[in-house]
């Protein structure tokens, strides 16, 4: 489903990607792992289209990046995107404005799911109140790929339990809608990750199934993470 | 709704108090002007017009409309939009050109208003002109929105160079400033040659007590128009290419 060919980005001298190739398969989960500058936000937003690579290529369903990539991606970028002077609602309107395939009746769910009112002004939110409207952002519409970056910042740890089994299961999008996932913590994505891609220093460290690596290493996710990312 | 009138809405919205203030005042100086024309003669006309120095304002609001999306950081979700980068961009100008021509309206609705007050009694009006009527419309809806457009167009320039070029942002924008009204200055000449086939507004009144009636340059106005709405068409391209998060 995506295609990442050499991938490269440098910001002002320094190297954040440095030439990583990769496949991200379609229908399921992958992580992202590595610790903070290696080079995980930077891949979510060269894929979301908000940055553009120094280097090397990128295809969405066969598709270069551009509009028509934007059109099937969701992005849950790690900062909080919204307008602070709109209501919820207002803002979710914004956005189904631009995304075909919509589902305001999923979205009501989400938003009961949630316990966030539609008539509420976002800049009254609290920051875990804002990380799970980016999480009904994402999953209200009927997308092809979903990138969240650092979604569970914010939310309280049994919220985030409850919120992950909700979303890759119950309000998940079809079986060919692939999601892509960094966080730090590890040991609470672990059981919903299908392939692992661990980053270090923006190259590569370590990838594949994430079943294929527990068992040949015998150690969970977190484990291989502190012995081949820290 | 068409994405690009939903991104001028929410534009608007975005910069509702600021529009509100530059018309309420706009506005409240005309009412205020009209309310002393008995007694204060032609100062009360220049006081009425003076909220047309508020074009220069218009490249600031367009410059703090990008600046407050990086700040907010809400240009996550705008560039992750499916639509072509210069309708973010154009969204942003039409906005600010409305504010522009509220400001146009409302001043030139009340030179309208003091000078058929003058012309009742028998008053002068902007130095003996007797302009007045559909002419004060078209002249200064047309000098007003060619400067407008000339000055949004390098405020677009300057923002797409932010873009391309991310070191020294201030030294960049001064020099992009200084090149935009050098390459304006420079094809004035020539081109106004050729646009002057288009000819002038030439005015049934008298004119600072010229026995000729006043002729317009409508050349020139068009010229500073299709030059700004020309550096618009560049800053929204170099924008649409170039923008990122950082």
């Amino acid at each position: 489903m995506i295609e990442i060919e050499n991938l490269q980005k440098k910001y002002a001298g320094n190297w954040a990607l440095r030439g990583i190739s990769l496949q991200i398969a379609a229908g399921k989960v992958t992580g992202i792992l590595g610790e903070n500058g290696s080079g995980k936000s930077t891949l979510f937003k060269i894929l979301a289209g908000v940055v553009r690579p120094s280097g090397g290529h990128v295809s969405i369903r066969g598709e270069s990046l551009g509009v028509n990539t934007r059109r099937q991606t969701a992005y849950l970028p790690e900062v909080d995107p919204f307008y602070n002077w709109m209501q919820v609602g207002e803002q979710l309107q914004f956005l189904a404005s631009f995304y075909a395939g919509w589902d305001w009746n999923k979205t009501d769910e989400l938003l009961q799911f949630m316990g966030i009112s539609k008539d509420v002004r976002i800049g009254t939110l609290s920051k875990g109140q804002k990380a799970r409207l980016k999480v009904i952002s994402g999953f209200c519409w009927s997308n092809n790929l979903v990138l969240m970056d650092e979604p569970f910042n914010g939310i309280d740890p049994p919220s985030r339990k409850k919120i992950l089994q909700a979303v890759f299961g119950e309000f998940r999008y079809g079986e060919q809608q692939a999601i892509v996932i960094s966080t730090h913590l590890v040991s609470e994505v672990e059981e919903f990750i299908d392939d692992v891609v661990y980053l270090r220093d923006g190259e590569i460290a370590l990838m594949g199934s994430a079943q294929t690596l527990r068992e040949q290493r015998s150690q969970s996710l977190s484990d291989i993470f502190a012995e081949v990312v820290a | 709704m068409r994405p690009f009138a939903v991104l001028y809405l929410k534009e608007f919205k975005d910069n509702l108090n600021t529009v509100a203030l530059l018309w309420v005042a706009t506005f409240a100086i005309g009412l205020y002007a009209i309310s002393q024309q008995a007694e204060a003669g032609i100062w009360v006309s220049i006081l009425a017009a003076s909220p047309y120095m508020g074009v220069l304002i218009l490249p600031f609001l367009l410059a703090q409309s990008f600046a407050s999306e990086i700040k907010a950081q809400t240009n996550y979700q705008l560039l992750a939009l499916p639509i072509a980068r210069w309708q973010v961009g154009l969204s942003k100008v039409a906005v600010v050109v409305t504010a522009g021509s509220g400001i146009w309206l409302f001043t030139t609705g009340a030179i309208h208003w003091l000078a058929i007050g003058f012309d009742e009694s028998d008053m002068t009006f902007l130095q003996g002109s007797k302009l007045q009527g559909i002419d004060i419309w078209v002249l200064s809806g047309l000098g007003y929105h060619a400067f407008a457009l000339l000055l949004l167009g390098i405020a677009c320039v300057m923002e797409g160079a932010k873009q391309y070029i991310k070191k020294r942002r201030r030294l960049l924008g001064l020099g992009v400033f200084i090149a935009c009204f050098w390459v304006y200055f420079k094809f004035t000449g020539e081109l106004s040659i050729d646009l002057g086939d288009l000819g002038v507004y030439s005015l049934e009144s008298e004119f600072l007590h010229s026995d000729e009636p006043m002729q317009a340059p409508i050349a020139g106005l068009l010229y500073t128009a299709v030059m700004g709405i020309g550096f618009i068409a560049i800053g929204l391209g170099l924008y649409d290419r170039f923008a990122e998060v950082d």
